[in-house]
């Protein structure tokens, strides 16, 4: 009895060649999935990706736009590949953002008279603390008593959401707007400046900077080593006598400051005010990003502008009418076919009704029915 | 109304939800196969049942359209997962952000449009005349009733029928379970999809019986609340229910503290179930690893691969 004539074989070892198709063959499948779900709504797939295109890199305009929203995908990206390295899923890169914003905002407000620079530089270390700080409630139940860190950063996504929520409309509300989601505005010294008189902020150089310092931190340092033994195998990492859980406790304080930073850069050069959508789902959207760029942290400022671009293009659809979610599809979808390619990538594929061939590495997808 | 009984009135109605999706988690989970895209089921289900039923005036076609939704995500997640042994966590969290936007696509054009109650409370006979409790539980909408009864079939169906002993094998020891004759594969899609069936269904109830509107992530996190349940339960089907109503009546007070005219930031009361959830969950799991185990199902996250059987 078998439903579908697919066999399955493992293969021995992935071509380098193939390994390199496998992004183009996931982006190109995400894209013709999504065209058939634009079809069905009524939209001509080709107009949408091409009006896509146009907001995001088509023009200065879009294209700066584009790299400003970077910047935070990409740290939100960096926050959650950190972590992976040590087998960690930091879900929590979106109330992280917005506690690093939060503290960045404490300082702007407590210290308005400093100068620009000064300022500036506080607020960072803030916002560096703050997302640390969050991340380690979570952090330290999984290092002593194992508790799933999955549930508990996400949960403070909630949690640090309603906090935010409640500073906006409670000590930190705008006077001269009562009831509306934002607090008064940072001091106008505490503004990130932009790039050599362009529109660019300084926000994506500063994200990638980040990227370049966490990358060295993992690949040539000491302690990135002992991270990558004990996310690759913890039992030779105890062997070693690798403390693992002060290793969990260190490498999730740094992946919150990251995200911290996010928040940072998203206060100082685009929203100006504390804002309970400061986060905007970066966070989330960052989970999607680090498995994209896979095992490369340097991948990870391609595929932050990538996803940037698509996220710009899906809110030039909205003006049209259409709705901005198409591009959260498209970033599922691809993300999806990236995970089913990988999976695949590792099996022969042979086409046969026949189930003749029982000899030991063959698999059958309806393997079960017997 | 007086606050108790309106307090555990809520309690049951906001607990429905968690308890349906919470349960199609639990199946799921037993036979092995984590599925973290809970939330985006739900959304996808909300969504697709609040369109069907306001489109068509039919709830039941609505339900059946959320749980055939939720399914079909489901489907994909052990396609991946069981058939071709990807990593069920990526799986699971790229679904649950897919479902998000895929429910934000469905939705769109019927976002804060009302529609009206179509399902009206059935009292049941008898029971409804006690003093006080009755009309709290025995005056509910009939998805209400069907949320308790699945809870205590499946409890039965877990411990004392074949299935039950498939499902839990295939959990805890799926080489050995397929070695004896279990279709591990069968039950594991099977269990995966129940789950996706569950969730479409919590997330219709929420849309098309509680709120009645759709609007982007109607949910609000209610989709992990019932992982996390899951854990609180220890894998148990029958203690889903105090956590289920706990939740649920954490939830409400945010109802109900406005209508009594208590001024607490909605903020704080808001955030509330979640910090009580997190808090409760730490207490609990380190109570249940202090006396050893958990009730986790032993192969949980891990795929079954027939070719590298010992």
């Amino acid at each position: 009895m078998k439903l579908l004539p697919i066999y399955l074989q493992r293969r021995a070892a992935i071509s380098s060649r193939r390994a390199a198709l496998l992004p183009i063959f996931a982006i190109a499948t995400g894209f013709i999935v999504g065209a058939v779900v634009l079809w069905f709504s009524g939209v001509s797939p080709l107009d949408a990706y091409l009006e896509m295109f146009n907001a995001s890199f088509g023009s200065a305009q879009g294209l700066t736009a584009t790299f400003i929203r970077a910047a935070p995908l990409i740290l939100t990206g960096l926050a959650v590949a950190i972590a992976l390295r040590m087998q960690l899923w930091n879900i929590g890169a979106e109330g992280q953002l917005l506690l690093g914003s939060a503290g960045a905002t404490f300082v702007f407000f407590t210290w308005p008279n400093l100068p620009g620079p000064i300022l500036l530089v506080a607020a960072a270390v803030a916002a560096l603390i703050a997302g640390a700080l969050w991340a380690l409630i979570a952090a330290i139940p999984r290092a002593t008593i194992d508790l799933n860190e999955i549930i508990t950063t996400l949960f403070l996504n909630y949690i640090a959401l309603r906090l935010v929520s409640f500073l906006v409309y409670g000590p930190w509300q705008d006077p001269g707007a009562i009831g509306f989601a934002y607090s008064k505005p940072i001091p106008p010294q505490g503004a990130m400046g932009t790039i050599w008189g362009t529109d660019l902020t300084s926000g994506v150089v500063l994200s990638i900077v980040c990227v370049a310092i966490t990358w060295w931190g993992i690949e040539r340092t000491r302690w990135g080593f002992s991270v990558k033994i004990l996310g690759g195998n913890p039992r030779a990492g105890a062997y070693l006598r690798l403390n693992a859980k002060r290793r969990i406790i260190s490498i999730m304080a740094i992946s919150g400051a990251i995200a911290g930073m996010a928040g940072f850069i998203q206060l100082t050069a685009v929203t100006g005010r504390l804002q309970p959508d400061i986060a905007a789902g970066y966070g989330y959207t960052g989970i999607l990003v680090a498995f994209l760029a896979g095992r490369s942290l340097l991948m990870i400022p391609v595929v932050g502008i990538f996803f940037s671009a698509l996220i710009q293009g899906g809110y030039s659809l909205q003006a049209q009418g259409l709705s901005s979610s198409i591009s959260t599809v498209l970033q599922g979808l691809i993300v999806l076919f990236i995970l089913l390619g990988g999976v695949a990538a590792t099996y022969r594929f042979r086409w046969s009704w026949t189930s003749s061939n029982s000899s030991s590495g063959m698999v059958n997808l309806n393997s079960g029915a017997r | 109304m007086d606050f108790l009984s309106f307090a555990l009135t809520s309690a049951i109605v906001l607990g429905t939800p968690l308890i349906l999706a919470a349960l199609g988690e639990l199946v799921s989970e037993r036979s092995g196969v984590i599925n973290l895209s809970v939330e985006g089921m739900m959304l996808v289900g909300a969504a697709t049942g609040f369109v069907v039923t306001f489109s068509t005036g039919n709830i039941a076609l609505g339900f059946a359209a959320a749980a055939l939704s939720g399914g079909a995500l489901a489907l994909v997640h052990a396609f991946l997962c069981v058939g071709l042994k990807a990593n069920q966590i990526i799986s699971g969290l790229t679904l649950a952000l897919l479902g998000a936007g895929l429910a934000s696509f469905i939705g769109r054009d019927f976002a804060g449009l009302p529609i009206p109650s179509y399902i009206s409370p059935l009292s049941i006979p008898l029971l409804s005349d006690i003093p006080f409790l009755g009309p709290i539980f025995f005056e509910r909408d009939i998805i209400v009733y069907a949320a308790f009864a699945a809870v205590i079939i499946t409890a039965i169906v877990l411990k004392r029928t074949r299935i039950g002993q498939w499902l839990k094998a295939s959990g805890e020891a799926p080489a050995a379970a397929d070695a004896a004759g279990v279709p591990v594969f069968i039950v594991r899609y099977t269990a995966v999809v129940f789950g996706g069936l569950m969730a479409g269904i919590a997330g219709a109830y929420f849309s098309t019986v509680f709120v009645r509107l759709w609007s982007d992530n109607l949910t609000a996190g209610r989709g992990w609340i019932a992982i996390a349940l899951v854990i609180f339960a220890s894998w148990r089907p029958l203690l889903l229910v105090p956590g289920a109503l706990l939740f649920g009546f954490l939830d409400s007070l945010n109802f109900q503290f406005q209508t009594m005219g208590i001024t607490v930031s909605t903020d704080i009361l808001g955030m509330s179930p979640f910090v009580i959830t997190l808090v409760a969950l730490t207490i609990v799991w380190w109570r249940q690893q202090r006396h050893g185990g958990a009730g986790v199902p032993r192969a949980l996250g891990l795929p079954y691969e027939r070719e590298s059987r010992i």
